[in-house]
């Protein structure tokens, strides 16, 4: 945890609203990405991430520093967005609309370019994650995992977290997560094969 | 091992292999077979170019942020509901706990202070003055009548004769221990609220002078009889024998002499029968002569 963090924490404790108000302010975008990454929804990612902050303000004193802050507040939206999808699947919800909107969106047609994405430079056969129509295949096939298995893949392969970060964050052993990882991926590839064939 | 036991566990291993997650002796086995597999070469580089796409997806911000003020004040509206306006109120209308603290001590404070005698509330001296020296004297007689129901005038209430406690007490078992409970949380200083037979009854330090302190016993029209003889027998079994009661009329004054060293005892006696604490600083106030005589008008 870093030194600021540390002093917001403490303020935090302090129930310092001003302490809260910058901790929503420096973490508010990453939960929200990190949010729609896991639900594909924009309107159900701003809810749950907000969730998050109010859970963070109440269960404050709970947070006993033994991890990095940041990995306290992410364990906390991978439960909220757990328990959200399992409301959501109850209730029949389809997360595909969205992230089809905005693959479409990211794909060219917004005059975003393709610099933004596919930082691989690899020779064949990975040329075949090359290109931008494969990006809307990925978020599609991302949508179409298991929430444990998009977890993992999200936590890993797009926040970049090591696997201590994803075990404290998941409270699962390291073996698992790294033979759960390696399922997902061929679980992701196989969705993306299905996609660009 | 076999090649193809080999084969198998290192498609397992490709994914730690490619985080850099095995350990070196591990890792050069697996680089050793991928030498010699192509299909897991293969493998391992279709995996590469899956999370190297996936990398790409950091750099997005697939769910562009509102305005952080506008973030921020949703969540703040959620914990201002889910904690009843605790957090995160309107500051134009919150009002911190503390300065609500400070305003009502202040107001109690001023309560307290005019409501002392001298201030507000009448002092009472002109039946004290009649009873002079520790010595009640005067010619009332004694025990409850049936008229008037007004403290007397100063000079106006005829000192008691010496001796007509009796008359006036009735049997020595009044019924000063009839219940007569505190009224929970009405306590200030110098007047006590009491809960008699027939409903509450204030028991306080009236006015006090140089040398004399009035005692007021109010109660209603219904509990007078019971409220002066239990009163007359504490006194009575105080020992104070120079008690006396004047003929009042009903609601008349009791004058009674009861000297300074006297006073604090009779407080407590008072405090034991009707079970509360009467608070009798002033009586002992440096500022002011302790009394020799006192009073107990039953209103």
């Amino acid at each position: 945890m870093s030194d600021t963090d540390e002093r917001l924490v403490s303020r935090l404790r302090a129930r310092d609203t001003q302490a809260f108000r910058e901790v929503v302010l420096r973490y508010q975008q990453k939960v929200l990405n990190l949010v729609y990454r896991l639900l594909g929804n924009r309107e159900e990612a701003r809810d749950i991430a907000q969730e998050v902050f109010v859970t963070v303000f109440k269960s404050i004193d709970s947070f006993r520093g033994e991890s990095k802050f940041s990995t306290w507040l992410y364990r906390i939206a991978a439960n909220h967005c757990k328990n959200r999808i399992k409301y959501l699947s109850r209730r029949d919800f389809h997360r595909a609309t969205p992230l089809d909107d905005e693959a479409d969106r990211l794909s060219g047609e917004s005059g975003d370019g393709p610099a933004l994405f596919l930082q691989a430079t690899v020779e064949r056969p990975d040329k075949m994650y090359e290109g931008m129509q494969i990006q809307g295949a990925l978020r599609r096939a991302l949508g179409e995992l298991d929430e444990e298995h998009r977890t993992l893949v999200i936590l890993r392969d797009v926040e970049n977290l090591s696997y201590q970060e994803i075990c404290e964050i998941t409270k699962l052993p390291e073996g698992t997560v790294k033979s759960r990882l390696h399922r997902a991926r061929l679980a992701l590839k196989e969705k993306i094969d299905k996609y660009t064939k | 091992m076999s090649t193809a036991m080999l084969h198998e566990e290192a498609k397992e291993l490709l994914s730690a292999y490619l985080d850099g997650e095995l350990e070196q002796e591990r890792r050069a086995a697996l680089e050793a077979h991928l030498g010699e597999d192509p299909e897991c070469a293969g493998e391992l580089e279709r995996l590469r170019a899956l999370v190297g796409a996936l990398r790409g997806l950091a750099v997005e911000r697939p769910a562009a942020a509102p305005a952080p003020e506008e973030f921020l004040g949703g969540v703040q509206a959620k914990i201002r509901r889910r904690t009843h306006g605790r957090f995160f109120s309107d500051k134009r209308l919150r009002v911190p706990w503390e300065v609500v603290l400070v305003v009502v001590g202040v107001v109690l404070a001023g309560m307290y202070v005019l409501l002392q005698p001298g201030y507000l509330l009448p002092e009472h001296k002109g039946p004290l003055s009649a009873v002079p020296g520790g010595s009640a004297t005067g010619g009332g007689k004694a025990g409850p009548g049936g008229g008037g129901t007004t403290i007397p005038a100063p000079g106006a209430m005829p000192s008691p004769p010496e001796g007509s406690l009796d008359r006036a007490a009735g049997s020595p078992a009044a019924p000063g221990s009839r219940a007569l409970a505190p009224v929970p949380g009405v306590a200030p200083a110098s007047s006590t609220v009491l809960v008699g037979p027939a409903g509450p009854v204030a028991v306080h330090i009236d006015s006090y002078t140089d040398r004399t302190y009035t005692i007021r016993i109010d109660v209603p029209d219904a509990d007078v009889e019971t409220t002066r003889g239990a009163v007359i027998a504490q006194l009575r079994a105080a020992g104070d024998t120079r008690l006396t009661v004047a003929d009042a009329a009903g609601k008349a004054p009791l004058p009674f002499a009861v000297p300074a060293e006297r006073f604090k005892a009779l407080a407590d006696q008072l405090a034991r029968t009707y079970k509360v604490s009467i608070d009798s600083t002033p009586v002992t106030s440096a500022s002011r002569p302790a009394a020799t005589t006192g009073t107990i008008l039953v209103e």
